[in-house]
């Protein structure tokens, strides 16, 4: 009888334990389902609806729009998007790592303020910064003037108003984003594994190929992660330093939302860049699962076993 | 003409300390040489500079008479087993023994060869597919060495390698360690601080203190004649007793005045003059424990009384007072020796020990 009670208890325990949990996590749940699971749907939803000539929604349905979505000169938009991305991606790995690697590396009591040096850009609003960039970078610019000054580029080289010019500044914007996760898996890691590397015949550069670069990759796909899907959909950047050549998907949805007022035309846009940004996280995310399960299995058969 | 593996004159500074100093010695082809010393003593950096991880301010290393003072570490037939394994966590047992063959640019079917002979020496076979995460400290061990061997370095270091796991593994990793040597017989530096560990392993040890060197030779050398008293109380318990050397009996054997507990002949390995201060250590087991004054030849003894007794199964542990003097003694039970008497609590004892037992350490110790 007592046993029984206590069953009872148990459960009620378990069922008392999962309405606070329910209760706890309601608010945020609501929150997505209201401003981002809903929004989505009807962003969704807009893109097959036609509109009319007044710039407002018209009621019926159609799929022209997901058609013209599809022509040529969006699609060159939308594959410069990507590649603009992608490079911005792979520079801002190609500085971050070793910048992460050196920091980890400092004396604790140093590292902070290395750290410090990485965010301090951040306290200034992003678009003073772009628009320093502008001055930077334009024709008459520091930049342009000492680099034609010492012969390195060429008189018809133009810095600002193209696509070099957004993946500078996209570089720029994201980095420190990019650095803060692969020192904090760089930190973690332990460096007598590259003196073994070294000792067991790996060159400097194999060593940190094959040693270092395998022991932060979580902080590596964090850092991908944060730099492409910002990149993937900036506006701002393309709009004030990439000029007519150097626009990006971000800007053809603004202009369509704003200028044409084609709200489903903006819509399948907004909703095929959704779709660009969210099959690699989910890819990322289905290999990040297996990882933690394969984690989990061999925790619990080294368990098993002893 | 010098040594398989060596060191000259080596100096290192981390800073303004000076870690090593002016350090040289040779290890011998396919033996076992340990470096012995307490934490700090500089015995771990010793290991670095042979593995080219730091280099000394000054002095040379030759491996078979070349100088590779410059060589870097990737470029040098020496392999190290670090002090926590330092296997690589995203790879296998397998790939981590694979590393170094695969680094060499072996071609895979050789390798696999060379992985699993190297797997049967640690005694893993079917363990290759696990991650290091998911064996136990002893196999990481047997890993760990098994991925420095199989390079066929010249010379192989071991950075405290048993410090990590626990008694009993430690006594097993020992035996194991041995057996690996007699079957590889690559030539081993082992760093330790743990004598016992030392004294079984190694065909040499050398004890190292604040950067130097204080004594080189075998452990059994190390033991019986301590050069200075540094190496006499770490290695082993030991009494020590302040004495000046009062007289010459012969070549051999000197009469030392021990601190007030009388005057004995003393075997003077070090040849000192009369006059001279020393420090005379005695070892616990070289004392026996007579109830009676009692006559034979080189034989010398004083009067103490018990103060405790500690019974160890195999041997029983006695402090003796002796004036100023607390005397460690360890004595086995060989009742001939007392007359069936043991002696206990408060009892006046005779302590006896031989003229040739004792090690007589000068005052200040040659460096």
């Amino acid at each position: 009888m007592g046993k029984k009670i206590s069953h009872l208890g148990a459960r009620c325990a378990g069922v008392y334990g999962s309405l606070k949990e329910f209760l706890l996590t309601a608010p945020s749940f609501l929150w997505l389902v209201v401003f981002f699971l809903i929004p989505s749907i009807l962003v969704f939803a807009i893109a097959f609806r036609s509109a009319d000539s007044s710039g407002s929604i018209a009621d019926t349905w159609t799929f022209d729009t997901i058609r013209n979505v599809m022509r040529s000169d969006y699609l060159g938009v939308l594959w410069r998007t990507v590649w603009v991305s992608c490079v911005s991606t792979l520079i801002c790995l190609l500085l971050g790592i070793p910048v992460g690697y050196w920091i980890a590396q400092q004396k604790p009591q140093y590292r902070y303020w290395f750290l410090l040096i990485v965010i301090i850009p951040l306290w200034t609003n992003f678009l003073i910064r772009i628009f320093a960039w502008r001055v930077l970078l334009h024709p008459e610019g520091f930049l342009r003037q000492s680099l034609l000054w010492l012969g390195i580029i060429p008189d018809d080289m133009f810095l600002l108003n193209n696509v070099g010019a957004v993946i500078i500044v996209t570089v720029y914007t994201c980095l420190p984003f990019a650095i803060l996760p692969i020192y904090a898996a760089a930190e973690k890691f332990n460096f007598a594994l590259l003196e073994a590397a070294r000792d067991l015949g790996a060159t400097r550069f194999n060593a940190f190929k094959n040693i270092f670069i395998p022991g932060i990759r979580r902080g590596i796909f964090t850092a991908i992660l944060v730099v492409l899907i910002p990149a993937l959909g900036s506006y701002a950047i393309p709009d004030l330093v990439g000029g007519v050549n150097g626009e990006m998907l971000g800007n053809k949805i603004a202009m369509r939302v704003s200028a044409n007022r084609n709200m489903p035309e903006a819509a399948a846009l907004a909703a095929f860049l959704s779709i660009i940004i969210t099959v690699p996280v989910l890819l990322f995310m289905l290999k990040q699962k297996k990882l933690i399960k394969a984690v989990i299995s061999t925790k619990h058969g080294g368990d098993d076993r002893k | 003409m010098g040594d398989f593996f060596e060191f000259k004159n080596i100096e290192k500074y981390f800073g303004d300390q000076h870690i090593v100093k002016n350090v040289s010695f040779g290890v011998r082809c396919g033996e076992i040489f340990s470096l012995l010393g307490p934490s700090g003593c500089g015995k771990t950096t010793m290991l670095r500079i042979a593995g080219g991880f730091e280099d000394p301010e000054s002095g040379e290393v030759f491996l078979e008479s070349k100088d590779i003072t410059k060589t870097v570490p990737n470029k040098r037939k020496i392999n190290t087993v670090f002090q926590n394994y330092a296997l690589f966590p995203h790879m296998t047992v397998w790939d981590n023994i694979a590393f170094g063959p695969r680094t060499a640019g072996i071609k895979e079917p050789e390798v696999s060869r060379m992985v699993s002979k190297m797997l049967e020496i640690i005694r893993l076979e079917g363990h290759g597919s696990r991650k290091p995460d998911t064996i136990s400290g002893g196999q990481k061990q047997r890993v760990a060495i098994a991925r420095a061997l199989i390079n066929n370095p010249k010379l192989l270091l071991l950075d405290e390698p048993l410090a990590a796991l626990d008694l009993k593994l430690r006594q097993y990793m020992l035996l194991e360690l041995d057996r690996i040597h007699d079957e590889v017989g690559t030539t081993f530096i082992y760093v330790t601080h743990d004598q016992g560990e030392a004294m079984s392993l190694s065909d040499r040890i050398a004890v190292m203190n604040n950067g130097v060197i204080e004594q080189i030779g075998t452990p059994a050398e190390i033991y019986e004649n301590p050069r200075t008293k540094f190496v006499a109380s770490f290695i082993g318990d030991t009494n020590f007793f302040d004495g000046k050397i009062i007289d010459q009996i012969d070549r051999e054997n000197c009469k030392i005045e021990m601190n007030g507990l009388g005057e004995f002949p003393s075997f003077n390995e070090h040849k000192l003059a009369s006059g001279s201060k020393v420090t005379v250590s005695i070892r616990p087991e070289k004392f026996r424990i007579f109830d009676r004054k009692y006559e034979a030849e080189n034989l010398n003894m004083f009067e103490a009384e018990v103060i405790d007794i500690v019974y160890q199964g195999a041997q029983t542990r006695y402090w003796v007072r002796a004036r100023d003097h607390r005397i460690n003694i360890l004595t086995q039970h060989n009742r001939c020796y007392l007359d069936s008497k043991q002696p206990t609590w408060g009892d006046k004892v005779w302590v006896a020990w031989h003229r040739d037992d004792v090690t007589t350490i000068p005052e200040e110790t040659p460096h």
